[in-house]
């Protein structure tokens, strides 16, 4: 018996029936679930990992913006033309700048990291849980709605 | 690399923001719909893209030949010879003879640069130009790139 949602069968193998579970409780959306609200804890699962799913498509999609294209190509015109005439005053204004605005202390770098890793394994399990914790979500995944 | 959105190719891309100007594809008449920033790029440009302009136009008239090589071989001159050369260009302009070589150097920094600012921001203005950029799309526009005459459909 399988679901319409997901194809999980229970009469597959454990190795596949724990991938569709992983997915279940991972995937970014579940498709085929208009009727079928998301808890809160669900919510702020999705709020915790939009860095990771929403923000690298915003980015991009700001990226190829024509108008951010042409002020990075003119501002990268710009520092060749700089590098070109005056060499070495630009590598040292290159430097400073590198050096105070842009590269913060590996300490901090490693904090940050250590914090965020954190917080995308909490919104992941939020999420998870959310949607093991939604008996309509889950009866509709086993196939029994 | 991808395209800019909403353009096909980077070629595409690039004749839209360095084109001269642009002209209707069925009438031949000149876009007249420039906003302020591409008006100030435009202006910016001139110096530059005015003279580049009558040159590529008018290259094969043996007047301008004459003066293009003249020009070339005082550059040659200038560069290979620059104390004899400004000593015998100080005796008709003697204040020539102040030009010190990082006053021409920190010139020419400031031309190329003013330039490259000029062309960004009227790349820039053309493409906050809605109208424009939906002309360009639909290709009821054609650009006009430096050396093209103004009047295309007497060419």
């Amino acid at each position: 018996m399988s679901s319409f949602i997901s194809g999980y069968c229970r009469d597959s193998l454990l190795p596949q029936r724990f991938l569709s579970h992983l997915v279940f409780g991972l995937r970014h959306t579940i498709p085929n679930r208009k009727d079928i609200p998301k808890n809160s804890l669900e919510e702020i699962g999705d709020v915790g990992l939009w860095m990771i799913e929403e923000l690298p498509r915003k980015v991009w999609h700001a990226a190829t913006d024509p108008r951010v294209v042409t002020v990075a190509l003119t501002a990268l015109a710009l520092i060749a033309t700089s590098l070109l005439f005056y060499p070495m005053h630009s590598l040292y204004v290159f430097q400073i700048v590198w050096t105070v605005g842009l590269v913060p202390p590996f300490w901090a770098v490693k904090f940050a990291a250590y914090i965020y890793t954190v917080e995308l394994i909490l919104a992941s399990a939020c999420r998870a849980e959310g949607r093991f914790a939604n008996s309509t979500l889950m009866k509709a995944f086993y196939g029994q709605l | 690399m991808h395209a800019p959105r909403g353009f096909s190719s980077w070629r595409s891309y690039f004749h839209f923001t360095m084109a001269r100007d642009f002209v209707d594809a069925r009438t031949y008449e000149p876009w007249k719909e420039r906003n302020i920033g591409e008006r100030i790029g435009n202006l910016l440009m001139k110096p530059i893209f005015q003279p580049l302009n009558f040159l590529a136009r008018e290259i094969k008239n043996p007047l301008v030949i004459v003066a293009l090589t003249t020009t070339l071989i005082a550059i040659t001159t200038l560069v290979f010879y620059p104390t004899e050369l400004m000593a015998v260009v100080g005796t008709v302009f003697p204040f020539a003879m102040k030009i010190r070589p990082w006053m021409v150097k920190f010139a020419l920094f400031l031309t190329v640069e003013g330039t490259i600012c000029a062309i960004g921001l009227r790349a820039f203005s053309r493409l906050c130009n809605e109208r424009l950029v939906a002309a360009w799309h639909a290709r009821s526009i054609l650009p006009l790139h430096i050396g093209m005459k103004d009047k295309l459909h007497m060419d």
